[in-house]
């Protein structure tokens, strides 16, 4: 019954469960399992939530039983990144010591739609304490440990949805939930070789989950394929009257394939700087969807995308954590550069902080036109990220800011665009590489299906590592 | 974009404002870094300063007026 399970994908897993050939109960079972077993040997888990997760199956086994079907992720198992607060007595800890035993009486919206839609939650997921918002460069930045790479123990899962790309990376949990505010879900999904879908700023509510940069976060699904991505954004997208930035624009996955040409956009420079093997795979990629798309380069406005973005997030970190960092709590934090990074940042003038703000709307001009009329592109392209996974004992970018160029991640998540990453080929050391598809605000299903296409062509997602896939 | 410049005037005031604020929490080496870190954000910001802005652009942030539901 338990046969070809683990590694499946959610539509796939969801099938089974509606026929009655796969037992919530039993699927829960084998993933609490696999968590409890593997978790603490990559440091991607801090709590297993298997009360709860027992409950919810036997519940949505006696629904299905009786005929009351919720969808797709109905009997699913899933894993959440650990700064969505969740009831019960389940704690949620940020990833950060000072916050080890903190307890919230209610689900994050994320959390309780989820459960509406049938999902069953199985664990609160490892990740970069604070989300890396204090300024940490390296991978023993968590009070639960470094998160350790299914793809090569001895690298870093990347960050700072660490435990969430591990988890699916290591099929731990069919799907997770992490968060973005400059990179946290497409780095993950770089380093462990998954699918991770940053949505557009606003279509997933943020009630209830740790804030960092109330105008960058994001929440997002990390899955083993882009097709994954959209069924888990169909149910936890939508407005939302506890977060007033949720979008009021609808949205509905539509999994159907496109039936015309594809105009993709690739930015002039985009693999200066790059690993080889990054730049190699970014290149085969773009003869392989040469056969669906037009593929231009294009020149970018030339704005500073880098500065823009980071301001905003160094100053509405620094005021989110203001109290925290007046009281001198970062002293307890892991990581020893996030026990003073914090404290560069506040002297920022407003003036700065609005005049980066200001610069975001000219970016989100500029750039919508790129994507705007008949003649426009339908996403623009380049690697997930620089390099693949690094050492889990070295420092992944330098010390100081905006030291690891990032434009597509400076645009995307600085004017709030969808963008997705999926595998794209392997280094000869068996580390992942991806591709990052990023659309205009709103159009995650045009980003999604790119990405579903390329996927078709491609095997890349459906290899996993072999040591778990053994096991 | 115009050439940036590399530092902001105030980049020591800004140094000594954190030392000020937060001496009781900071190391002697602590410190050391911050000031590094100090410099880094005012070079950023020097690239923000060195863009033109028009009196129209106004900040991308949502307001919203709240009014209780009766």
């Amino acid at each position: 019954m338990l046969s070809n399970v683990v590694f499946t994908s959610v539509r796939e897993l969801g099938k089974r469960v509606r026929s009655g050939a796969l037992s919530p109960v039993a699927l829960t079972t084998l993933f609490l399992e696999r968590l409890e077993t593997f978790g603490p040997r990559y440091h991607a888990v801090v709590t297993v939530t298997r009360d709860r997760a027992l409950a919810q199956a036997q519940r949505a086994e006696a629904e299905i039983a009786a005929g009351h079907y919720r969808g797709p992720l109905h009997g699913i198992p899933y894993g959440a990144k650990d700064l969505l607060a969740t009831s019960g007595g389940i704690p949620t800890t940020w990833g950060a010591a000072p916050f080890r035993h903190q307890i919230f009486d209610y689900d994050a919206t994320v959390i309780q739609k989820l459960e509406a839609a049938g999902a069953i939650l199985v664990g609160k997921l490892a990740m970069v304490e604070l989300a890396g918002g204090m300024g940490y460069f390296q991978p023993h930045a968590s009070f639960s440990g470094p998160c350790r790479n299914p793809w090569n123990p001895g690298t870093w899962s990347g960050g700072s949805s660490s435990g969430s790309g591990a988890a699916v990376s290591g099929g731990l949990v069919p799907f997770a939930i992490g968060s973005e505010t400059f990179g946290s879900i497409l780095g993950p999904a770089n380093n462990c070789g998954v699918a991770g879908l940053r949505p557009t700023y606003g279509r997933v509510s943020r009630f209830g989950a740790m804030a960092l940069c109330w105008t960058l976060d994001k929440l997002g699904p990390l899955c083993l394929t882009a097709d994954d991505c959209g069924l888990v954004l169909d149910a936890i997208a939508g407005l939302d009257p506890a977060d007033p930035t949720a979008s009021h624009q609808t949205y509905a996955y539509d999994a159907e394939r496109v039936g015309r040409r594809y105009k993709l956009g690739v930015p002039t420079g985009i693999t200066d700087d790059v690993d080889e093997h990054v730049r190699r795979h970014f290149e085969q990629a773009l003869d392989v969807l040469s056969e669906v798309a037009t593929i231009d380069v294009i020149s970018l406005p030339d704005l500073p995308y880098e500065a823009i973005t980071r301001t905003i997030l160094a100053a509405e970190a620094a005021s989110a954590f203001e109290e925290f960092i007046d009281r001198g709590q970062a002293a307890e934090l892991t990581a020893p550069e996030d026990r003073y990074g914090p404290y560069a940042r506040t002297p920022i003038l407003a003036t700065d902080y609005i005049r980066a703000l200001r610069l975001r709307g000219r970016v989100a001009k500029e750039i919508d036109v790129l994507f705007d009329g008949s003649s426009g592109f339908d996403a623009l392209l380049g690697p997930s990220r620089h390099v693949p996974a690094t050492g889990i004992d070295e420092n992944f970018r330098g010390v100081l800011y905006g030291t690891a160029s990032d434009i597509l991640g400076a645009i995307g998540n600085g004017a709030g665009l969808p963008a997705i990453s999926v595998p794209n080929g392997f280094t000869p050391q068996g580390l992942p590489t991806g591709i990052q598809f990023m659309g205009r605000a709103y159009a995650e299903n045009t980003v999604l299906a790119i990405a579903r296409t390329y996927q078709n062509l491609t095997d890349w997602h459906q290899r996993h590592p072999l040591e778990l896939a053994s096991e | 974009m115009a050439d940036s410049q590399s530092h902001l005037p105030e980049q020591e005031a800004m140094q000594v404002l954190v030392r000020r604020r937060y001496r009781q929490h900071l190391t002697a080496e602590q410190f050391e870094a911050v000031d590094r870190g100090v410099e880094a954000v005012a070079e950023m910001l020097a690239k923000l300063r060195s863009v033109s802005l028009a009196n129209h652009e106004e900040p991308f942030t949502s307001f919203i007026p709240f009014r209780r539901e009766d």
